[in-house]
C-alpha cells in the first residue's frame, strides 16, 4: 500500500515539474518569436524611411524622397501642393538632369488590414513604395524657419520648412495567451528641406 | 530511498535553473532588441539637429552664421519627448581641423557631438552616444 502511495505521489510531482517546464519552454517560445517579428518589422521600417538595394536597383527610402522637396522648382511656383497631416504632396527634381516631378506620400482610408501608407511619383493611381500597413494614422507635423509647429500648414505652404513624420508600423500575432499584443513599431524622424532655405 | 530522494531533489534543482537561466537569456535578448529601437531613435533624433544645423547655416544670408552656430551649441541641453520616452539631449561644438581633431586654432571647421540618454526597457539608463563616443559631425565655414 505504502509503495502504492509513493509511486501516486511521484506520478503527481513528476507531472507537475513536467507541466512547469513544458510551459516555461512554451512561454519562451512566444516571446522568441515575438521578438523574432519585432526585428523584422524594425528592419523593413528602417528599409523604407532610409532605402535599400537590391542587388544592383537602389530603392529610394521616404527620407530621400522627401529631401528633394523644392529641387528644381522656379521659385515663382510653390513646390508644395498638399500639407495635411495624412498627407504630403510636393513638387522636386529626381536628379539635375530629370524634369521636376510630382511626389505623394500620403495614408489612404482604413482597411480591416489597418492604415495604408503609399508614395506616388507623377501617377497617382499607381504607387512606387506601398502599401505599408501602419496601427495608426500617419502623423505628419509641418515645422517653420524658428523650429515651430505650423497649426494651418494647409494654407500656409510658404512657412513649411521641415516635417516631423510619426509611422507605427505592426504585426498581429496569433498567440492566444502569454505576450499577446500587437507587435508594434513605432518610429519618429524629421527632414528639414533644404532647397527651401536656399 | 534516501538516496534515490536526493537524486530526484538534485535532478530538480538542475533542471529549474536551467529552466531559468534560459528564460533570463530569453527575456535579455528581448530586452536587447527593446533597447536597440530606444538607440535607433536616438540616432535619429541625433540626425535632426544635424539636419537642423545644415539647413541654418545655407542660404544667402543663412539664419544662423557660423560663429553663432558654434555659440548656440557649444553647451546645449534639450529635453526631447518622442513616443513617451523622454531623451535627455547634450549637444557640444567645437572649432576643430578638417579631421575634426580639437582643439584648433582654425575657426574653419567646427564639430558637433550629441550624445543622449533615456530610460532603457530593463528601467536603467540607456546612454545613446557618449563623452568619448558621441554622434559627430564636422560642418565648414562658407564665408557667412
Amino acid at each position: 500500500m505504502s509503495s502504492l502511495l509513493d509511486v501516486l505521489g511521484a506520478t503527481i510531482v513528476g507531472s507537475l515539474v513536467l507541466l512547469m517546464i513544458f510551459t516555461s519552454l512554451f512561454n519562451m517560445q512566444v516571446i522568441s518569436y515575438n521578438t523574432q517579428l519585432q526585428i523584422g518589422l524594425t528592419k523593413m521600417s528602417e528599409d523604407l524611411i532610409t532605402g535599400r538595394k537590391t542587388g544592383t536597383f537602389d530603392q529610394p527610402g521616404i527620407e530621400s524622397i522627401l529631401s528633394k522637396v523644392g529641387a528644381g522648382v522656379s521659385s515663382s511656383v510653390d513646390p508644395i501642393i498638399e500639407a495635411t497631416s495624412t498627407g504630403f504632396k510636393f513638387l522636386g527634381q529626381n536628379s539635375p538632369a530629370s524634369i521636376v516631378n510630382t511626389f505623394y506620400f500620403v495614408q489612404e482610408n482604413e482597411t480591416s488590414n489597418g492604415f495604408p501608407l503609399y508614395v506616388y511619383q507623377d501617377n497617382m493611381s499607381n504607387p512606387i513604395l506601398g502599401p505599408f500597413w501602419m496601427a495608426d494614422t500617419l502623423d505628419i507635423t509641418y515645422i517653420d524657419m524658428n523650429n515651430n509647429v505650423i497649426n494651418s500648414p494647409e494654407s500656409n505652404h510658404g512657412l513649411i520648412r521641415s516635417v516631423e513624420v510619426s509611422l507605427t508600423f505592426f504585426y498581429d500575432t496569433y498567440q492566444p495567451d502569454i505576450d499577446r499584443r500587437l507587435i508594434r513599431h513605432h518610429i519618429v524622424f524629421w527632414k528639414y528641406f533644404k532647397n527651401l532655405y536656399l | 530511498m534516501n538516496i534515490q530522494m536526493l537524486l530526484v531533489l538534485l535532478a530538480l534543482a538542475l533542471f529549474s535553473t536551467m529552466l531559468i537561466n534560459t528564460y533570463n537569456v530569453v527575456l535579455d535578448q528581448s530586452g536587447m532588441v527593446y533597447d536597440n529601437i530606444l538607440f535607433l531613435q536616438g540616432q535619429k533624433i541625433a540626425n535632426r539637429y544635424f539636419q537642423r544645423i545644415e539647413a541654418e547655416l545655407l542660404g544667402d544670408p543663412p539664419i544662423f552664421n557660423f560663429s553663432a552656430i558654434n555659440s548656440i551649441y557649444s553647451n546645449m541641453s534639450e529635453i526631447l519627448t518622442v513616443n513617451d520616452i523622454i531623451y535627455n539631449v547634450q549637444i557640444n561644438s567645437v572649432y576643430c581641423d578638417s579631421l575634426g581633431n580639437s582643439p584648433s586654432a582654425d575657426t574653419l571647421f567646427q564639430r558637433v557631438d550629441i550624445q543622449m540618454n533615456c530610460l532603457s526597457t530593463t528601467m536603467d539608463t540607456l546612454y545613446i552616444g557618449t563623452l568619448a563616443f558621441p554622434f559627430s559631425k564636422v560642418f565648414f565655414y562658407r564665408g557667412f
